[in-house]
């Protein structure tokens, strides 16, 4: 075998090698994820991956030689072509050029324009067959993008004002639209915060959050771990008024979050919350409370002038004019046979002017008290106890008139029994006389009592100290 | 192509022994193909006009080098496999072209490089002049941006050729670097008749 036949024996391996290394790298060229291209400078495609082909809809050969501008809007084209021109003509050999663009994508499920970040560079050729040429790198951030799109959504639709605060102090980035209606204020991006948040507010600021404020500069550009004690003394509820009327303002709550990189608090996430209709309520709701204490208050005061109205404060019993409605209510009642029965005792404590006059009114008012205490102590609702008028008391109960009698005789004993002390050794005994009588339907008050006291005079000319009835 | 620019001043047997060699690719090219596509109805025809040597030709290419003392050729083909697959079908026994992989396309390529190198071999060896023959590789058309096409004159005479083969339903192109190490062994193949049943032959191949 001759020198050339070895020679040509070993280039023969090498080239098994080489063709293998071949196919292996045009493989990896073709699975590069994203868009990968060569373009030349009449913008041809000379090299497409799968991945470009895939959403073109095309194959290789369809692909090569199309010209790129078919994959582009046409504002977006000029562009794109402008940055192609940028690379090639660049003095640095390295040149590349990043940005932002949409691509028209073709797939069968699909026909729309998805939204790409590009990266172009040079490529260095050995012939000027292609003239010079660019390589094309594209990631689809459409996904990113219709990510970023809902969230900012979100954003717009919460009713907050988010906002970025740069290290001088100036508003950087804002992530909602509310935000310039609620700081009245349309151009927010580089304003200093002190004008478009606090000022409108210093009215309504004490001492000490106005103080707060220079602690959100003093914490920004500094170390993370001095941001606490900067925080606390941050304002964290402003009243926001930039309107002509002192009521027509905004109650803001403010919250801060540190946005930091290499331990440095580079910028602070501002959270405004409108919490004005939540203060006005609160007010409202003040207001109401107090209201209703004053209205409580004077409820119990009215309560304490009609129970001194219908209670004899010498006996506890009801007086007169309790009598005529809580009697009308037991009246109205049995004649409608809400209740089976309603009685009448009729009570009047025998010689009474004669103790008044001989012991006094002091002693007088003594028995009456007493007195009282026994009609009071037997009479359990929803019995009806009344001091009628001087020594007359007039009791009404549900009851039917052999139940009043054994009430009126049980008082009546009670009565005799007692012993009034009224000083000086003198110790003295009562008695009293009762009509008791049963109510009859449809007899008014008039005629019930006119009944009642007539058995109470019987009772008075039968002798006193006794209880004459008509059942 | 300007041939002044590429002749310089070369001697004129120097420049026939350029010439020659370009018609004696040319020639295996064309013949092999008519056999190898079992079209006759094929013809040479120059590049267009407006044609620079390093232009993206095919989607793919195959490559092989004809190499001895005397003479260096790369000869190259530029296909579309869509192109390859419809020609290729017939030889590996498929019903159309669709049944054709992509690798049995790159292989009727490979195939068609090796019949050309083999028959510009058997046309040396007529007059002498030993070559040996290497592997066909194929690789995609754009790395055909990285070739150097440069022309020289001395102590190697270096140059191109680039041509078309068209049918009536497909058209293909060709190119070969030819790299001229010692014009002097080439001398014979001034005079050299290439003879169409030369061309043709069915020797086996002694491929290495």
């Amino acid at each position: 075998m001759s020198r050339i036949n070895f020679d040509l024996q070993a280039s023969h391996k090498m080239l098994m090698l080489l063709d293998e290394a071949n196919v292996n790298t045009e493989s990896i060229i073709d699975r590069i994820p994203g868009v990968f291209l060569i373009v030349n400078e009449h913008h041809e495609v000379l090299r497409a991956n799968v991945d470009f082909m895939d959403l073109v809809a095309l194959d290789a050969e369809d692909v090569f030689r199309m010209p790129l501008s078919t994959f582009f809007p046409n504002e977006s084209w000029k562009i794109f072509a402008h940055n192609i021109k940028q690379v090639l003509n660049s003095e640095n050999s390295d040149a590349l050029l990043r940005f932002e663009m949409s691509m028209v994508v073709a797939r069968c499920d699909e026909h729309a324009e998805r939204q790409f970040h590009w990266t172009i560079t040079r490529r260095n050729v050995k012939n000027d067959g292609e003239g010079r040429l660019v390589t094309v790198f594209g990631d689809d951030i459409s996904a990113m993008r219709a990510a970023e799109r809902r969230l900012a959504k979100v954003f717009n639709s919460i009713p907050l004002g988010i906002f970025t605060l740069n290290k001088d102090g100036t508003i950087g980035d804002s992530f909602s639209s509310c935000l310039e209606s609620m700081l009245d204020c349309g151009k927010l991006a580089g304003a200093a915060i002190e004008e478009v948040l606090f000022k409108p507010a210093l009215a309504h600021m004490t001492e000490e959050s106005i103080d707060g404020i220079k602690a959100i500069r003093a914490c920004l550009g500094k170390s993370e771990l001095d941001y606490g004690k900067h925080s606390m003394r941050f304002p964290t509820e402003i009243f926001h008024n930039t309107k002509p009327d002192p009521d027509d303002g905004l109650w803001l709550r403010i919250t801060y979050q540190p946005i930091v990189f290499n331990q440095i608090v580079e910028q602070l996430l501002i959270i405004l919350e409108d919490r004005t209709a939540i203060v006005n309520a609160e007010q409202e709701m003040l207001v109401a409370a107090q209201d209703r204490e004053k209205a409580i208050a004077l409820e119990k005061q009215s309560l304490a002038v009609y129970e001194s109205a219908i209670r004899d404060p010498l006996t506890r019993l009801y007086t007169r004019l309790y009598m005529k409605d809580a009697v009308a209510a037991l009246l109205w009642k049995h004649d409608r046979n809400e209740i089976p029965d309603l009685s009448m005792v009729m009570f009047d404590i025998d010689h009474f002017k004669r103790v008044n006059d001989t012991y006094g009114h002091k002693s007088g008012d003594l028995i009456l008290a007493r007195v009282g205490g026994v009609i009071f102590d037997h009479s359990p609702d929803p019995v009806i106890p009344i001091r009628f008028g001087g020594e007359e008391f007039v009791v009404f109960m549900p009851a039917d008139g052999g139940a009043a009698l054994t009430f009126a005789e049980a008082v009546r004993k009670e009565i005799e029994m007692l012993q009034f002390d009224l000083g000086g050794g003198i110790v003295i005994q009562i008695t009293t006389s009762c009509g008791v009588t049963a109510h009859r339907k449809r007899e008014v008050l008039e005629d019930f009592m006119h009944r009642a006291d007539s058995l109470l005079y019987m009772a008075k000319a039968g002798g006193r100290n006794q209880s004459v009835f008509e059942l | 192509m300007n041939s002044n620019k590429l002749n310089g001043n070369l001697p004129p047997e120097v420049r026939a022994v350029k010439e020659k060699l370009r018609e004696l690719i040319r020639h295996a090219a064309l013949s092999r193909l008519k056999n190898h596509a079992d079209a006759s109805e094929i013809e040479v025809r120059e590049m267009d006009s407006g044609f620079t040597p390093g232009k993206i030709l095919a989607s793919n290419m195959v490559f092989i080098l004809v190499s001895g003392d005397a003479l260096r050729i790369t000869f190259k083909v530029h296909f579309n496999t869509r192109m390859a697959k419809k020609l290729a079908f017939r030889i590996f026994g498929g019903m159309s072209a669709e049944d054709i992989s992509e690798k049995q396309a790159i292989d009727y390529f490979k195939e068609y490089g090796n019949l050309v190198a083999g028959s510009v071999i058997t046309h040396f060896g007529n007059f002498g002049v030993e070559l040996g023959i290497s592997l066909p590789l194929c690789t995609r058309g754009f790395y055909e941006v990285f070739s150097d096409y440069s022309e020289t004159q001395f102590p190697v005479v270096t140059y191109s050729d680039f041509w078309e083969l068209a049918a009536n339903d497909f058209s293909l192109s060709c190119s070969a670097l030819i790299e001229i190490l010692d014009v002097a062994k080439l001398g014979r193949l001034i005079d050299y008749e290439i003879d169409e049943a030369t061309a043709d032959d069915g020797e086996e191949m002694d491929f290495l």
